[in-house]
Parts: C-alpha cells; sequence; structure tokens
C-alpha cells in the first residue's frame, strides 16, 4: 500500500513539473519580463522602478 | 569569484564600491574569452528583461579587494546598431537599457591581427563619453605574424589607454584591470545622455581618421605571413576545400561511431548492473517497476548516448577554436547562396547541430526579415544532438558493423549520410520558400577570416563540457519526468483478471497506440513506435527513453534496447523511422522559440505543417519502397 501510494506521489510530482516546465514557466517569464519592459517604458525617474517622478 | 592575485589589503577593500565594466568589441575578437579569462567559471548567463538577447556577467576581486563586475555584450562593428544584438550593446554602453546599471568604464576588444574596423569602433565609443580601455588581443598571434604594433603611439593617437594582452593565455590581464580600474575613477554620471547616432558622413570621417592611425601605428610585416596564406590556399580552394571539409565531416561521424563504442558498453553495463541491484533490493510492486522500467531503462537508455554526443562536440569546438569555421562559412556561401540563405545564416546553422534554439536564436545577426525568416524555418532541419540518440540506436540495431571498401565503417557512413540528407534538406526547403514567399537576391555577405591558432586546451574542455552538462540536465530533467509518465501510461490500468498477453496492451499507452497507429500503418510504424512519438514532441530523445520504457513493461525487453527493436521491427520500419526524424518537428522548445522569436503564431504553424508533410512523405516513401525491395 505505501509502495503503491509513494509510486502514485512520484507521478503526481512528474507531471506537476512537466506542466509547469514545458508550459508555464515560459509563460510566466514572457509575462515578468513584459512588465520591466513597459515599467521601463513608462515616464519616471529614469532608473526603471515605475514611478512617475 | 576569480581572484587575480591573492588579495594583500582587504581592509581598504570594503570601502570602495564595485566597478562596472562593460566588455564591447567585433565578432570573432576574442570577447568571451577575455571574459572567461577575467572572471574564471563563476559566470550568470540570462536573458536581457524583454528582449531574448543573452547576458553573461561575472565578477573578480582585484589585488586590494575591489569587486569588478564584467558583463559580456553582444558582439558589434558600430553603435550605429542594426541588429538586435547590436542595439543591446549600444544601449548597454549608453547606459538606457532598462534594469541594467551602466558601466563605469568600456573595455573595447580588439584583435591586434586585424584593426581596422574595430579602430573605428574605439573612436564611436569615445564619442559617448565614458571612460574606454583598449584590450589588444591575440598579441602573440600579431607578434608571430610580424605586425609592429606601436602600443604608446595607439594610446595617444585614440587618446585612451591600450594593453596589449593574450586573452586565452591570461597575458597582460592583470594590467588591463589595472587600467580599466584607473580610467574608472574618472567616470562621471551622465555619460552617454548626449550621445546621438553617428551620420553616414560622420561614420566615413570616423572610418578616415581610424585608417589614419592605423598607418602611423601599426607597421605591415616584412614578410607576409605565408603559413595561413598558404594554408588558405588549399583550404579555401573550390576543389580541394570542398573535398577537405567534406573529409573532415566523414572522419568527425566515423569517429563518433568507432570512438565511442567502449565508453556507451560500460556504461549500458553500468545501468543494467544499477536496474538488477534495485530489483534485488526492492520487493515486487509499482515502485520497483517504476525504477527498474520507468527511470533506469528510459534515463539510461538516453544517457548512454553521451560519448557520442562529446565526440561530437570535441570535433566541432575544436575546428572553431582553431580558425577553420569561418574557412567553412567562406567555402559553404555560394553553395547556400544558390539556395537563397544569407551568408550570415552560416552560423545560426551551424549552431543547429547543437540545438535548433540557440540557432534560431542567433538568426539575430540576419539584418533583412526574409533572410532571417527562411534561416529560422530551416534551422530546426539541421541534425541537432537530440536526433544523435534516435539515429545511433535505430543505426546500431540495425545496420551491420563492418566496413565498405575496407576501411569505411558501414555505420559511420549511414550517420553521416543522415547529416547530409539534413543539410540537403535544408538547401532544398530554403530555395522553395524563397520562391514561394520573398523572391529577390539577399545582401552581399562580407566576413574576415580569424588566423589560424592553436586551439587552448581549456576553451575546448570547457565548451565540450557545457555540451555535456546541458545534455545530461535534460536527462535528469525533462527525459525523466517524461519517463515517469511513460511508464504510468504503459501500466495502468492493470490488466482485467483471466486476460491473456502482455499487460501494456490493456493500459493507457496501449490504448493510445492502437488508435494512432491505422494513421502511422502507411509509413510502417507498430503502435509501440507510435506512443513512443508522443513524448517525443516533449524532445527528440525522449522517444529513445519511451521505447525503452515501453518494452521494458511490456515484459518484451531483450538484454538491450538496440536487440529488443532488431527483434520486433522490420528493416523497412526501422529506415521509415529514421526518415521520419530527419524531418519531424519533434520538440514543442523549438516550435516555443520561433513564436516568440518571429511574435506570431504564423511562423510555428508553417513549420510545424510543412515538417510534418515532408517526414510523413519521407517515411512513407521509403517504408514503402524498401518493403518493395524485400526489406519489409
Amino acid at each position: 500500500m505505501a509502495q503503491a501510494v509513494l509510486t502514485y506521489l512520484i507521478v503526481a510530482a512528474a507531471a506537476a513539473w512537466t506542466l509547469w516546465s514545458m508550459f508555464l514557466r515560459g509563460w510566466v517569464r514572457a509575462r515578468r519580463a513584459r512588465r520591466t519592459a513597459d515599467r521601463a517604458a513608462a515616464p519616471g525617474c529614469g532608473k526603471g522602478c515605475g514611478c512617475a517622478d | 569569484m576569480n581572484t587575480l592575485v591573492a588579495p594583500t589589503d582587504q581592509r581598504r577593500a570594503q570601502a570602495k564600491p564595485p566597478l562596472r565594466v562593460a566588455l564591447v568589441g567585433n565578432p570573432n575578437s576574442g570577447k568571451t574569452a577575455l571574459f572567461n579569462a577575467l572572471t574564471g567559471a563563476r559566470q550568470k548567463v540570462a536573458n536581457y528583461a524583454g528582449v531574448t538577447v543573452e547576458r553573461k556577467e561575472g565578477r573578480l576581486v582585484a589585488p586590494d579587494g575591489q569587486s569588478v563586475v564584467i558583463v559580456d555584450l553582444p558582439g558589434t562593428y558600430s553603435l550605429r546598431a542594426r541588429s538586435p544584438d547590436e542595439v543591446v550593446t549600444r544601449d548597454a554602453v549608453l547606459g538606457r537599457l532598462a534594469g541594467e546599471t551602466p558601466p563605469d568604464v568600456v573595455i573595447c576588444v580588439a584583435d591586434a591581427t586585424n584593426l581596422r574596423l574595430v579602430l573605428r569602433l574605439a573612436l564611436e565609443l569615445r564619442s559617448v563619453g565614458r571612460p574606454v580601455v583598449v584590450a589588444l588581443n591575440m598579441m602573440d598571434i600579431a607578434e608571430r605574424q610580424g605586425l609592429v604594433i606601436d602600443v604608446k603611439g595607439l594610446s595617444a593617437a585614440l587618446a585612451m589607454p591600450v594593453v596589449g594582452i593574450v586573452a586565452t593565455r591570461r597575458r597582460g590581464i592583470e594590467a588591463l584591470v589595472e587600467a580599466a580600474r584607473t580610467a574608472g575613477e574618472t567616470s562621471a554620471p551622465g555619460a552617454g545622455d548626449v550621445w546621438r547616432e553617428p551620420s553616414a558622413a560622420e561614420l566615413r570621417a570616423l572610418h578616415h581618421q581610424a585608417e589614419r592611425i592605423l598607418t602611423a601605428t601599426v607597421k605591415p610585416p616584412k614578410r607576409p605571413d605565408t603559413w595561413t596564406g598558404r594554408l588558405d590556399d588549399i583550404l579555401l580552394h573550390p576543389v580541394a576545400g570542398t573535398a577537405i571539409l567534406l573529409a573532415l565531416l566523414f572522419l568527425m561521424f566515423q569517429a563518433v561511431f568507432i570512438g565511442a563504442k567502449p565508453i556507451m558498453d560500460l556504461i549500458s553495463a553500468g545501468f543494467s548492473w544499477l536496474s538488477a541491484a534495485v530489483a534485488q533490493g526492492l520487493p515486487p510492486g509499482l515502485l520497483r517497476s517504476l525504477i527498474c522500467n520507468g527511470v533506469i531503462a528510459g534515463v539510461g537508455s538516453v544517457i548512454v548516448f553521451l560519448p557520442q554526443i562529446t565526440i561530437l562536440f570535441l570535433f566541432i569546438i575544436l575546428l572553431e577554436d582553431v580558425g577553420y569555421m569561418a574557412r567553412a562559412a567562406f567555402l559553404m556561401d555560394k553553395l547556400m547562396g544558390a539556395a537563397g540563405l544569407h551568408g550570415r545564416a552560416f552560423i545560426p546553422l551551424l549552431s543547429s547541430f547543437a540545438c535548433a534554439i540557440p540557432g534560431i536564436m542567433a538568426t539575430r545577426v540576419i539584418d533583412q526579415r526574409r533572410d532571417r525568416l527562411t534561416t529560422i524555418l530551416v534551422a530546426p532541419l539541421m541534425t541537432c544532438s537530440a536526433r544523435i540518440p534516435v539515429y545511433t540506436l535505430i543505426i546500431s540495431a540495425f545496420i551491420p558493423q563492418r566496413t565498405v571498401l575496407g576501411f569505411i565503417n558501414l555505420q559511420g557512413l549511414v550517420f553521416f549520410g543522415l547529416y547530409a540528407s539534413g543539410i540537403v534538406s535544408a538547401l532544398l526547403v530554403a530555395a522553395v520558400m524563397r520562391r514561394l514567399f520573398w523572391r529577390g537576391a539577399s545582401e552581399p555577405f562580407l566576413m574576415e577570416l580569424p588566423a589560424y591558432k592553436t586551439p587552448d586546451a581549456m576553451n575546448v574542455a570547457r565548451g565540450v563540457y557545457q555540451r555535456a552538462e546541458i545534455f545530461l540536465k535534460r536527462a535528469g530533467t525533462i527525459i525523466l519526468s517524461m519517463m515517469v509518465l511513460v511508464w504510468f501510461l504503459a501500466s495502468v490500468p492493470s490488466p482485467p483478471a483471466g486476460a491473456v498477453g502482455p499487460a501494456i496492451n490493456y493500459s493507457l499507452a496501449g490504448l493510445i497506440g492502437h488508435v494512432i497507429q491505422p494513421v502511422m500503418a502507411p509509413v510502417g510504424f507498430s503502435w509501440q513506435m507510435a506512443v513512443a512519438l508522443i513524448p517525443g514532441m516533449a524532445a527528440r530523445e525522449v522517444a529513445v527513453g519511451a521505447l525503452a520504457t515501453v518494452y521494458a513493461v511490456s515484459g518484451e525487453g531483450s538484454s538491450s534496447l538496440g536487440a529488443s527493436l532488431a527483434h520486433h521491427w522490420s528493416l523497412a520500419s526501422a529506415l521509415a523511422f529514421l526518415a521520419w526524424y530527419v524531418f519531424a518537428p519533434q520538440c514543442a522548445s523549438t516550435l516555443a522559440v520561433v513564436k516568440r522569436e518571429t511574435n506570431s503564431w504564423l511562423w510555428p504553424t508553417v513549420m510545424f505543417s510543412y515538417m510534418i508533410t515532408l517526414a510523413y512523405l519521407a517515411a512513407f516513401i521509403v517504408y514503402q519502397s524498401a518493403v518493395a525491395l524485400g526489406a519489409g
């Protein structure tokens, strides 16, 4: 029983990791990069911090 | 962190703020070699925010303990940027790059044997207003060639410090760091704010000024560099040069097969022992099946190809380090031009032999959009390292280990043929794409050939190590997780009571395989092959592990995966599988990178459609022809 539970836990972890590394990670990084670029383009102190001084 | 000299006065050290130094220079000037010499192995590689240009940063500690941050910027000929890489370099130097602290000092890396273009860049950098230090790299080769460089005169003419170095041998590095630190003391905030892009006339004036400085400070050799000239007469000859290039490639693929075998056998035996040990130590059940049939059989069947990948990259990096790859680009330019590919496409296509992803990213050096798109679309046809496990597995299982014509290894010959098929297909597809989408000639391509040099053992070792590390990292991450999932699909649900035949027939994988198999029947693929293609979409080499897992779970595995395949597949099916893999777009990451680089779903869709069509057609033709010839 314990063996079966451990096996299915490993399978679930592998599935979650595959989903994250193949799809979600790229999406999260792209979103973060877009936000950084938007902040840098916004008026402010020029440091890219997003303030409007 | 690299320490130049053992710190002698750490007390003063903490007081000084870190110095930021940017490395700027023409492509092939030895910037990366200098970066490695300055920072050692401690480097951080990432992308610049918002763009996919690689950012390399490292640190060193000066003798008095001051921290020096080194940023290696993409190669450029001018601050009048044209490609995305050049824009990053310009903006970083000007301090206009989002999220980047402006550099205190710029080190302009110059190839001492070829100063013509870099002097103009140095003059352009001077106009930015930041302190600039010129690093005259490859001074040893310049001396050997008989070039006499008046370093003091050059420094006076450019009005900036000039230091002679040999980056690969770490000669002059300390003097360079000292010069950069001294220059850094004069760094003023706000530099770069007043810079404006020079007009064409201003650039011409700078070019004339650079020419005058060059004439006054560099004396050409009394006797010409006969070695490089004589070698180039042969290596760049249209017939002899091409024959030597083909012979070198041929030798490389022969070495991959002959040299790697003993180590591969050793690794394979190691995994067999491990599997047996685990089977002995664990009670029968799901966990034992997962570890033995899923993890060890799947991941082990991929890792076994590490020696072949290492040998292949050892050859490629050696040829690059010697200076031969630029000659290969020169030889291939005419052929590539006939197919509608720009000369600058050579490096991206060459990078694609390692992996299509850096190859596609390297197309940023191509200015014209149509030239760039053509290169992006054909880059995945070059044989990437992920195909090597698939090719070598099938070749080892089905092509006899014997010699033809007395000295040619037949397996190596077939491997060479598969690589050649990839190159020829890329040229043909490029020619068709240009006719279909973008008619018109490409811009002319100008390239400078570097001097030949003795390869640097550390550089070569580092390059091979990085490739091996990438391969093992993939085996330990994406391949491992996919193997666990393939095992799950191949083991669940359990067969019903009283079922006959292997358990895998009743599993989810069996169900999926049997659904797909009718579509793949005309190309000779069994349901096990069809199942392996699905996880193979994540990365090509996953298919090898998937096949190992499927045969291991079904209990039909022989002593090795190759032996299992030889037992279950016909020669026609095996050849069709090879033909499929020459073209198949079995790499989700490549498609994602194409989307990112082109900023559109259109081009990944075009790429996937044409590649899957070609894969099916090629596999169909090969299978049906082989069956007709009696190999079915």
